[in-house]
């Protein structure tokens, strides 16, 4: 279907202005149709009864819903059947669910081609620092949004949360 | 009479909107969306033609530092336009006032307005219109036909009467009548018209050299260039009048003071709702607390600094606050008094009594001024509209549900708020909803297009108002 509107919801504010301005940049390079309306908010929070009614809201005026999270090392399957046990069954359908294997920070470190053996956004503030000697300080979560231009999309699109994100970016 | 519909064109990020207000408005939008600028519109307005006496003495841009921080996108020459929709129901009428303002030659100029009455059915009563120096006044036949019949009535009169009044003032008076009686072919065939030193349609009050009741009519001179004079006969308002007894509260309200002639009413209705507009921004908690020295202040200043110094004045008149607002401050914040001192250097400050304990103004709470601002505007609003930007700032949830009650109940008077706070959202009703956006650099407002289909999902769902706007849109 074209000329769709899918809402996606991110766990913080950094993340969701990383994801609105990779979502321009997919359109751009057209990995994703450029007629589809994408919104992106701030999840209240999972297990909170406002993110039940959030997706409500969000279902009288888009297609589909995607809603991201981190699983900050815990089993992904875990996180997800937390997130579904707040989605109402009858809009089960049209949510999909993005698990972090740990954070968002990931696709960053995949994309620089970093191996991931602690927290990304660790691994992200040591590269820095080592790549920038006179960087006063490393990564800082404000710095999130800024990643989007220098994604490395190609060394991502095998990556299996990205890959479910593109998927997930259609309607 | 209440404002029920504005057009504005070029204002600031207004480049084109036409929005419907109702009685309680709650405009909601992403910051830098516009609200304040629709706001400042209103603001703006007040500045143009507030105590209107044949321009206004300091330049109406000045509160924003020049032409080009009014006008869309900088551009210097284009016309700011501005149609609000009134509807009278002392008369039953809809008024229309287009008003255009340009800048040229490094000076400002309200271009051209124009005024309609209509009656509820569409057709036009009365039109007056002005561009530059040139005036010109339109009625429609119907009324024509009407006054026509009366001047002849009043003319058989006075001609068959058999009581002999001094015979040269009765010829003069059937000579004058004759006279107007010519005039009125002229109107009917291609309207009054005339040139007149006049800057706006508000100036026409200040033309009348004479006017005289006879009958049902009013008779008016009105002098313009250099002693030359139009006569003009119109019907006196009282024909008009569906609601006497708001017509009554009007007088009282304008001192006894409401004009006779049809064109006259409706243009000092139109003054007087220019003169009424409030509007009350983030309050200046600092100027607030400055204690001042005693002068005449009646009206509270956008930013509430001169807060002390109104309730002061409030005081000395009638010897105590007025009820409303001790009544309303009663209630939300119980057990406190409110009084006023002298300091040595003769400035005046409130000092605020909670049950024993004298609070100066450094200590009481900003919640607790702006509330007593807001309960001030609220104690003498007549009329008018009253504009309260960001209503949250420094309130308590239970203290905006008690305000927001009070002004959906308000007489007469057009109310905008705007907010950011998902909690005042969720105390309105959809239907009082103004949404704003801005889609480039252009301003757009809309309201609810299904308000009931809006409640239903609500209810259904078990979701709230802010909810719905902030995550499914409205």
């Amino acid at each position: 279907m074209v000329g769709c509107n899918i809402m996606i919801f991110t766990e913080d504010t950094y993340g969701r202005d990383f994801i609105k301005g990779l979502v321009s940049r997919l359109k751009i390079e057209g990995l994703i149709k450029s007629e589809i309306g994408v919104n992106v908010r701030r999840l209240a929070g999972i297990c909170n009864s406002k993110m039940q009614r959030q997706i409500k809201a969000a279902a009288i005026t888009h297609e589909k819903i995607i809603v991201i999270a981190d699983a900050d090392g815990k089993p992904i399957q875990e996180i997800r059947k937390r997130i579904l046990y707040h989605v109402p069954p009858d809009l089960q359908k049209i949510v999909r669910t993005i698990i972090l294997r740990y954070e968002i920070e990931e696709w960053i470190c995949i994309s620089l081609g970093l191996h991931i053996t602690k927290k990304p956004s660790i691994e992200l503030d040591e590269y820095i620092k080592k790549k920038e000697k006179d960087a006063k300080s490393g990564y800082k979560k404000y710095m999130l949004p800024k990643f989007v231009e220098t994604l490395n999309i190609n060394r991502l699109e095998n990556y299996n949360s990205f890959k479910e994100f593109i998927n997930a970016l259609s309607c | 009479m209440r404002l029920y519909r504005v057009q504005i064109e070029n204002f600031k990020s207004l480049r084109n909107i036409d929005i419907r207000l109702s009685d309680f408005n709650v405009v909601i939008g992403p910051n830098a969306s516009g609200k304040t600028n629709f706001i400042d519109a209103f603001l703006f307005l007040r500045e143009v033609y507030s105590n209107y006496l044949g321009m206004p003495s300091i330049p109406p841009y000045i509160k924003w530092w020049g032409w080009k921080n009014v006008v869309w996108q900088g551009k210097m020459n284009l016309p700011i336009r501005f149609v609000l929709y009134f509807y009278d129901d002392i008369i039953d009428c809809e008024y229309v006032f287009e008003t255009v303002f340009t800048y040229e030659a490094e000076a400002f100029r309200i271009y051209s307005e124009s005024l309609r009455v209509l009656r509820r059915d569409g057709e036009e009563i009365l039109t007056f219109f002005r561009e530059g120096n040139a005036f010109r006044l339109f009625f429609n036949k119907d009324y024509i036909s009407r006054v026509k019949r009366e001047l002849e009535k009043v003319l058989n009169e006075i001609k068959g009467s058999s009581i002999e009044p001094r015979l040269a003032r009765r010829v003069s008076i059937i000579k004058d009548i004759e006279e107007y009686y010519q005039n009125l072919k002229v109107l009917e065939d291609k309207g009054l018209e005339f040139i007149a030193r006049a800057k706006s349609i508000f100036d026409f009050r200040f033309m009348h050299v004479l006017s005289f009741r006879l009958g049902n009519l009013v008779l008016m001179r009105i002098s313009y260039e250099h002693e030359r004079e139009v006569l003009l006969p119109s019907l006196k308002i009282d024909l008009f009048v569906k609601n006497k007894e708001k017509l009554e509260k009007i007088r009282k309200i304008y001192d006894g003071y409401v004009p006779e002639s049809l064109p006259s009413y409706v243009l000092s209705m139109i003054e007087q709702f220019f003169d009424n507009i409030t509007v009350l921004k983030p309050m200046d908690i600092r100027g607030v607390r400055e204690p001042k020295l005693p002068r005449e202040e009646d009206v509270l200043s956008e930013d509430y600094s001169n807060l002390v110094l109104v309730l002061y004045n409030m005081y000395i008149r009638e010897g105590k606050l007025p009820e409303r607002i001790s009544q309303l401050m009663e209630r939300l914040f119980p057990n406190t008094y409110i009084g006023f001192r002298a300091l040595k250097d003769g400035r005046i400050t409130l000092i605020v009594r909670e049950d024993d304990v004298e609070l100066d103004l450094p200590s009481v709470s900003d919640g607790f001024l702006k509330t007593l601002g807001i309960a001030t505007v609220l104690s003498n609003k007549k009329g008018g509209m009253l504009i309260i930007d960001q209503i949250e700032d420094s309130l308590h949830a239970f203290t905006i549900e008690t305000l927001i009650d009070e002004l959906r109940n308000m007489d007469d008077v057009t109310v905008i708020i705007t907010t950011h706070s998902p909690s005042v959202i969720d105390l309105v009703d959809p239907g009082e909803l103004i949404i704003c956006d801005k889609i480039g650099h252009e301003t757009h407002l809309k309201r609810v297009e299904n308000p009931e289909k809006i409640r239903e999902e609500l209810r259904k769902m078990g979701i709230t108002l802010s909810e719905r706007w902030l995550y499914g849109g409205l």
